[in-house]
């Protein structure tokens, strides 16, 4: 049931003179709220589960580490807050000496927070946690897309937090371009770049600042002195959490001639060895999130396929009911195919081969910058060349997606992958 | 001056791209040479510099050497810090990845322009463009085109002072400004007037370009009953008539408590004229407006303030356009909607508006776009602390103003309608650059079988979830675990000093070092 326009309104009034309250302004307030996220964290977990399983089909331990990585945040949060919002004091000059000169860290006001489907509960309340330890008022708009997580927190949010200080709404894109006409003092969007451009175009004509966290393709690099055996499982591992709807999923692999056959092969053993040769039986692989995005994928496969330089190594299954496609490897990629398109975002995985590492160079750069940035060798020359000739928003040496676990890195793009960035202080 | 073609702007960009992808502008030597350059010319050519303000803004020599030197002191703030800034920040690993580098690459964004005002021309586009050099970006600059003298210096100066391979000087006016914003940066480093900002940040959300824009708006002075009028009004005056006053942060206009109203007045009258004498006109401590536009600006505004019933001409008046001349001017019984209230001044036009007390002047801020700086003139901490916790502002100042503009350390921006972003000192190099998470992950044995806890299958082996969680999950710190802790760290401490100590008094006072040495001898023997 989608929040009326006129309640969208009074929601945002309602946020504002609770601010001007300065009742979120208290730490202690503050920390109120994390300690009661994180009970309910604690509390609720199974539903929050079995949300995801219906939403995404994600198996109980990917669905455990979402939330794994939620008490971590809202722990680091709970417990530095107080520091983190202490005023800095300033060196002093011969001209400011006999003064106090401090940097206060003050809370922006309203912000308006909208998650994407695929983690519709981390980035949900990961961002909700920042806000909360800055001392803001929220606006959550979760999306859509994912009903179970929507319904969830629609039922939820009211109960756990604060409502004069934090709201949820709910609603399609109608709903969402009616908040983005009123005026919050910053917004926080996760999702796709295409999107991430309106709302930007929105907030520019209210000089709202934002934060966007949006996507790409994320490159792989493989060089030929790695063991491909265990490179291919930690890729394996890697493209099929979530079925690959990760915005840091490993998107495209270029691997070293000297490495490409054993690469692949090793890639379909790991698949083989992890989900079986019948991965829509194994309770561990997750779903599409909803026939759109199947007829999505399948037609950039199909689209692919239909080529007659690449071959298909491994899945291609399907079953649109299901909203399921299996892990699905197609080698002979090259850089203009439909693989190599758009952001793949779902369990297909292009495999180009490459010359060297200088080749791969120049393949990510005359792309996008992306957000993550993946490089599989054993030598730190070949690696620090790729770093220092590259940008993206993190990047990786030998495995995957683990930097979200590091509280102390900051998240977040580097050009069409997004600006500004969050996880424990930064998001402070 | 010739103006850049816009034809060749994008031409301009892509040389600069080209030259960042080369990565000239990573190491950090090229960057503290750059530095080091301008150091140099700002130091050497000051009087050239000189001479270039004096000529746009009619500025008394005292004021010049201020903007220069604040320039200078930002350039050797970066240059004592660059190494630091720039060295990678490690990052507190947790226990899955104990084994392996986890930091955080201070990363130049690339290309990024930097678009500077006219009022204070070479502080506004120097100091951008030493955190951009600083950050080891490529740049282009874009000087004002209405503070001529200045964007003349700046075009002839810049590619003999700077790699022009890095860093290229756009000239012109809208239709240039405008061909720049097409262009896809990897930041746009705006200073100007709020509603050119809105025009630049669309621009930018066209190729979702990140932007800082450092705006302005109506910068509210608030004095209260008991301020230490005489001094408060020195202070005013001061802040008031520098640049004449178009500065970002000028104080715009002033509420008054009702009981400090009468004695604020005259002790405003007094110190502009000890300042600067009853004839203004011939003081040589006085700026002029910048040019007969925005006098004809300020005069209209000032004239239609005028022509209210109610308000009244305390000070000045004095004018002519010809010079681009307004003496500063002092307005009582000025009321929310008069015309001296409406735009951002930008001038030496000063509206005084009387309040009952602190929580009206608390209200009206309240009901206005927050503003880059606040002023609260008062001796009581307790009505300092109601403005600093019921407003919001870029900055605020106690008994002061303009100050923190020179504190290198504390960050320098906006909020709400006066902008987003900041700069000067490690705020400004960070505006400049991506800070790049990596996480460099072994191969190794040990690492792998942590690895291998998260692959599929999981239904075979339950333990591995218990494990995985055992390792990821935090639990809020209990008091006891904070006081070992803390605890710890102390005893660790003390045994090191004890181990240090023990052996010293082993060496010294035990004639331990004969015996150590014989000891060696005897093992190597």
């Amino acid at each position: 049931m989608p929040t009326s326009l006129l309640h969208l309104e009074e929601a945002v009034t309602d946020l504002r003179n609770t601010f001007d309250s300065n009742k979120t302004k208290d730490v202690s307030w503050r920390k109120e709220q994390l300690s009661r996220l994180y009970q309910f964290l604690e509390k609720q977990e199974h539903l929050m589960t079995q949300a995801l399983k219906k939403d995404l089909r994600r198996s109980d331990v990917e669905a455990s580490g979402e939330i794994a990585v939620l008490f971590n945040e809202c722990v680091e949060a709970y417990e530095n807050v107080a520091e983190w919002s202490k005023s800095q004091s300033c060196r002093k000059s011969l001209a400011t000496l006999t003064d106090r000169v401090e940097t206060r860290m003050e809370p922006l006001g309203v912000v308006l927070i909208i998650a994407p489907w695929n983690y519709p509960i981390q980035l949900l309340l990961g961002p909700l946690i920042a806000a909360i330890s800055a001392g803001c008022c929220v606006v959550l708009k979760p999306s859509e897309i994912a009903p179970a997580a929507e319904s969830l927190f629609l039922e939820w949010i009211p109960k756990v937090f604060d409502s004069s200080a934090i709201r949820i709404v709910s609603g399609g894109v109608r709903e969402t371009t009616r908040l983005l006409e009123l005026k919050f003092d910053h917004i926080f969007y996760t999702g796709s770049g295409q999107i991430g451009k309106i709302v930007m175009a929105a907030a520019a004509k209210q000089l709202t600042p934002v934060t966007l966290e949006l996507g790409g393709k994320s490159p792989v690099y493989v060089h030929h002195d790695v063991d491909p055996i265990i490179a291919g499982r930690r890729l394996a591992w890697a493209k099929t959490i979530n079925a690959g709807q990760v915005c840091i999923a490993p998107d495209y692999v270029m691997v070293h001639t000297r490495l490409y056959k054993p690469m692949i092969e090793s890639l379909k053993s790991a698949l083989t060895e992890m989900f079986t040769l019948d991965p829509q039986k194994s309770p561990e692989y997750a779903r599409i999130i909803n026939k759109q995005h199947m007829q999505r994928l399948l037609n950039v496969l199909m689209r692919q396929l239909a080529l007659g330089h690449c071959k298909l190594e491994i899945g291609g299954e399907s079953d649109l009911n299901d909203k399921f496609i299996a892990p699905t490897v197609v080698s002979g990629v090259r850089l203009s195919d439909p693989f190599m398109e758009d952001e793949i975002f779902g369990p297909l995985l292009g495999v180009i081969e490459v010359k060297d590492e200088n080749e791969a160079i120049s393949i990510i750069r005359g792309r996008e910058r992306p957000l993550a940035l993946y490089i599989i060798t054993e030598s730190k020359t070949v690696a620090n060349k790729i770093l220092d000739n590259t940008i993206s928003g993190v990047s990786m040496v030998n495995d995957y997606i683990l930097n979200m676990i590091v509280e102390e890195m900051p998240f977040g793009g580097v050009g069409a992958s997004g600006m500004g960035s969050y996880h424990g202080h930064h998001g402070f | 001056m010739a103006t850049t073609p816009v034809t060749e702007i994008p031409h301009i960009v892509n040389s600069l791209r080209k030259t960042f992808e080369s990565n000239k502008t990573k190491p950090i030597a090229w960057r503290k040479r750059q530095l080091q350059n301008l150091y140099r010319f700002l130091t050497d050519h000051e009087k050239v510099i000189g001479a270039a303000l004096a000529k746009d803004l009619n500025r008394p020599m005292a004021e010049i050497a201020n903007e220069i030197r604040a320039t200078v002191n930002e350039c050797s703030y970066a240059l004592d810090h660059i190494d630091e800034w720039t060295k990678p920040r490690k990052c507190k690993p947790n226990l899955a990845l104990m084994m392996d580098t986890t930091h955080v690459r201070h990363e130049p964004l690339g290309v990024v322009c930097i678009i500077a005002p006219w009022n204070f021309p070479i502080n506004l586009l120097f100091v951008p463009i030493i955190h951009a050099l600083a950050a080891g970006n490529c740049i282009v600059a874009k000087p004002s085109e209405v503070s001529t003298a200045c964007e003349s210096l700046v075009a002839e100066w810049v590619p003999k002072v700077l790699d022009p391979e890095a860093v290229k000087v756009v000239v012109g006016g809208v239709g240039e400004t405008s061909a720049l914003l097409e262009q896809k940066f990897d930041h746009v480093f705006f200073t100007g007037s709020p509603s050119v900002g809105k025009v630049v940040l669309q621009a930018c959300a066209k190729h979702l370009v990140p932007a800082t824009l450092e705006l302005g708006g109506k910068s509210p002075v608030y004095v209260h009953s008991d301020a230490n009028i005489a001094v408060i009004a020195n202070r005013l005056c001061w802040a008031k008539a520098l640049n004449c006053g178009q500065i970002c942060v000028a104080p715009d206009y002033v509420l008054v408590h009702k009981d400090a109203k009468d004695s604020l007045i005259e002790a405003i009258k007094k110190s502009f004229t000890e300042m600067l004498s009853t004839d203004v006109k011939s003081s040589k401590a006085y700026a002029r407006i910048i040019n007969r536009n925005h006098t004809q600006r300020l005069l209209k505004v000032l004239s239609r303030q005028l022509a209210q019933a109610h308000s009244k001409l305390e000070y000045g008046g004095e004018h002519s356009v010809e010079d681009c001349f307004i003496t500063p001017s002092v307005v009582s019984g000025v009321k929310l909607s008069d015309p001296l209230m409406e735009d951002e001044i930008f001038g030496p036009l000063l509206g005084i508006v009387e309040v009952a007390n602190e929580n009206e002047a608390i209200s009206i801020i309240k009901s206005r776009p927050r503003p880059l700086s606040m002023y609260v003139c008062t001796e009581s901490k307790a009505i300092a602390n109601k403005f600093l916790d019921n407003t919001l502002s870029g900055s605020i100042l106690i008994n002061g103003f303009l100050m923190n503009f020179f504190v290198e350390d504390m960050p320098f921006g906006g909020v709400g309608n006066s902008g987003m972003g900041k700069c000067h000192g490690h705020a400004g190099f960070m505006t400049f650059t991506h800070e790049r998470g990596l996480v460099w992950r072994s191969t190794g044995p040990i690492t792998e079988s942590a690895s291998a806890l998260m692959y599929p299958p999981f239904n075979s082996s339950p333990t591995k979830l218990s494990l995985l969680k055992l390792l990821a999950q935090k639990k809020p710190t209990t008091f006891l675990k904070k006081l070992f802790s803390h605890l710890f760290a102390q005893i660790w401490v003390y045994f090191k000093l004890w181990v240090i100590f023990r052996a010293g008094v082993f060496v010294g006072l035990e004639g331990g070092w004969v015996n150590v040495v014989g000891k060696i001898q005897k093992l190597l023997a």
